[in-house]
């Protein structure tokens, strides 16, 4: 009787303690993963480490990696909407929209739901590309699943806006630089300071698709007074009336 | 012979020493008089946050939802070649009746979780609606919602109903110490120190320090936060701005200090918030940093929550000192006794 409540107590700390050790574990390795990412992937003794805590980790929501405003704080991503009757646009809205989503929590979600968008942005693969077949499918299989979420964002915008024609682009909100601004103190809504994040082809060095560069398309918001009341104008990838051939149910081909 | 002896001894010596102070951080049993005051603030956020869900919950969960359940799923399910264990029955239900109808038993169930009504029980199932929320909302989540999760995770396993809570009032109301058997006692806990609260607590602790570590390198990765910029490019977010600073942008070298002080405190965090001596600068620190976010970048949710997180560091005779302030008193029953989880 006296051996079993020594053992017992013993054991219930070595379990614990055991426990204990495997959660954090969980707790460290998906965020050391991400810092352990190069050219050639993951560390390969972190991946084999964190491999039997996958589940774990993702069931609980612990495979984070916690970079918040890192590395650096970078522009904010949005969508324009162009929503037409067919035949003219009747109304033109970004997203997230202060004015209309409150409380503020409601509009950070919507911020979050643009940046997921542009998070997992791939452009479309054409061939001749030079990726390995690997590369390329993986590639392809990520921009369908784009595909399906701008899609699903589409529907839902038909949706809202009561089965009007209804078309996004993505939008860059860059920085300014500091020394720039100091020298030259534009609002921060400034029509310069967008860009629209044009849907190029990958036979395009990156540079150009990712649209965070000089080979930016500026986004011709027609800006008034310094105020944000875009007009959404033609561009490459963007028609803001299309025609009721070019739109099927309400999706943008 | 006798020097290996020696040598021996010392490393048994050391080991046990090391089995002592590792059984003595985990296993001591704490009182969990924190851990009540942080299910009142988290539960309160994770009570407000479904509420604000629920002012536009089709947008969210509906058949029209901005990503919608199939979305979620093929993102989850290896359709796009990404597989992982992120499930959530949410994916499956489209009717607007049934959506409506979980919202609200989840937010009932959040509300008794925050005012300590049947904590042992709300507990739980507050933190599984939770994490079906996580893994129906993607794309929609910020560090408002890691954090979230984690607290109503770490909180389920402890007696956090146990003070400030409808819980102690009905344990102090209807229960006799000598007569309430075991299952009542567990149902409707005392709040007398418990290994459970500790271990947690180290747990929920530890959590904040990886949190705050990895925060802080992946900053140390970009050059703005060491050249000084990245306070004034957190500031000139149009999107996250709620007041407008770009005043600020006249003092470089304050813009500068922010960035590193913000960047020394996050990668020191882990280290420094342990001594006695250096806690209450980082503490203090935390406050000013979170509470920053939570006042100009538009985050009051997240720095409310962060802000929240960093009172676990606090010790419970600082916490009971604070209550006893605010004319607070001590559950009556049970501090005699010693439950050891």
């Amino acid at each position: 009787m006296t051996s079993t409540r020594c053992v017992r107590p013993k054991l219930i700390r070595f379990s614990l303690s055991l426990f204990v050790v495997v959660h954090l574990a969980a707790v460290s390795l998906p965020p050391l993963s991400l810092q352990a990412r190069g050219p050639l992937g993951v560390s390969p003794i972190i991946a084999w480490m964190l491999a039997p805590l996958d589940a774990y980790c993702q069931f609980l929501y612990l495979d984070r990696g916690y970079a918040f405003f890192a590395p650096d704080p970078g522009p904010s991503h949005l969508i324009q909407v162009a929503v037409s009757d067919g035949e003219k646009v009747t109304d033109e809205v970004f997203y997230p929209d202060l004015q209309s989503q409150k409380p503020r929590l409601l509009y950070h979600r919507h911020l979050m739901l643009t940046e997921y968008l542009h998070e997992i942005y791939r452009p479309r693969v054409q061939s001749g590309t030079g990726l390995p077949s690997e590369d390329s499918s993986r590639w392809i299989e990520e921009r369908d699943r784009y595909e399906q979420v701008r899609h699903s964002f589409l529907r839902h915008l038909q949706h809202v806006y009561e089965g009007k024609q209804v078309s996004l682009r993505r939008i860059e909100h860059r920085l300014p630089n500091l020394e720039l601004y100091r020298e030259h103190p534009l609002p921060l809504d400034h029509v310069d300071s967008y860009r629209v994040l044009a849907d190029t082809p990958m036979t395009l060095p990156p540079s150009q698709w990712q649209g965070n560069d000089e080979n930016g398309l500026r986004a011709n918001l027609n800006f008034k007074n310094q105020v944000r009341q875009p007009t959404i104008v033609e561009d490459q990838n963007f028609t803001p009336s299309p025609s009721p051939s070019e739109i099927i149910s309400g999706e943008e081909r | 012979m006798s020097s290996n002896k020696g040598q021996s001894n010392a490393v048994s010596v050391w080991f046990f020493e090391v089995l002592e102070v590792w059984d003595h951080f985990w296993f001591k049993p704490r009182s969990p008089q924190v851990l009540c005051v942080l299910r009142l603030l988290f539960g309160s956020m994770l009570l407000y946050s479904h509420v604000v869900l629920a002012m536009d919950l089709e947008s969210f969960l509906g058949e029209h939802a901005w990503v919608d359940g199939a979305s979620i799923r093929s993102a989850h399910d290896g359709t796009f070649g990404l597989s992982d264990w992120s499930r959530s029955y949410l994916w499956s239900i489209d009717s607007r009746a049934a959506i409506w109808s979980h919202h609200l038993l989840v937010i009932a169930v959040t509300f008794c979780f925050t005012i300590g009504l049947f904590s042992r029980l709300t507990a739980p199932l507050a933190w599984f609606f939770q994490v079906m929320y996580i893994h129906r909302l993607t794309g929609a989540l910020f560090g408002l919602d890691q954090m979230l999760t984690y607290g109503a995770m770490y909180l389920m396993f402890t007696p956090c109903g146990s003070y400030l809570s409808v819980d102690a009032w009905l344990r102090r109301r209807y229960l006799r110490k000598t007569e309430s058997s075991r299952l009542v006692n567990w149902l409707l806990p005392n709040s007398s120190p418990s290994v459970a609260a500790n271990v947690v607590t180290r747990l929920f602790q530890l959590h904040l320090c990886v949190i705050y570590l990895f925060g802080g390198l992946s900053k140390a990765r970009g050059q703005t936060w060491w050249d000084g910029t990245a306070a004034w490019y957190a500031i000139a977010n149009y999107e996250y701005q709620s007041f407008d600073m770009t005043w600020l942008s006249k003092y470089p070298r304050c813009l500068a200090a922010l960035s590193g002080m913000t960047l020394f405190w996050e990668i020191s965090y882990s280290a420094l918030v342990w001594p006695r001596l250096t806690r209450p600068v980082v503490l203090a620190f935390a406050v000013f940093v979170h509470l920053g976010i939570a006042i100009f970048l538009g985050m009051a949710t997240f720095g409310f929550i962060m802000i929240a997180a960093n009172v676990i560091f606090l010790e419970p005779h600082c916490v009971n000192a604070l209550l006893r302030f605010f004319g607070f008193s001590q559950d009556p029953i049970g501090q005699d006794t010693v439950n050891k989880a």
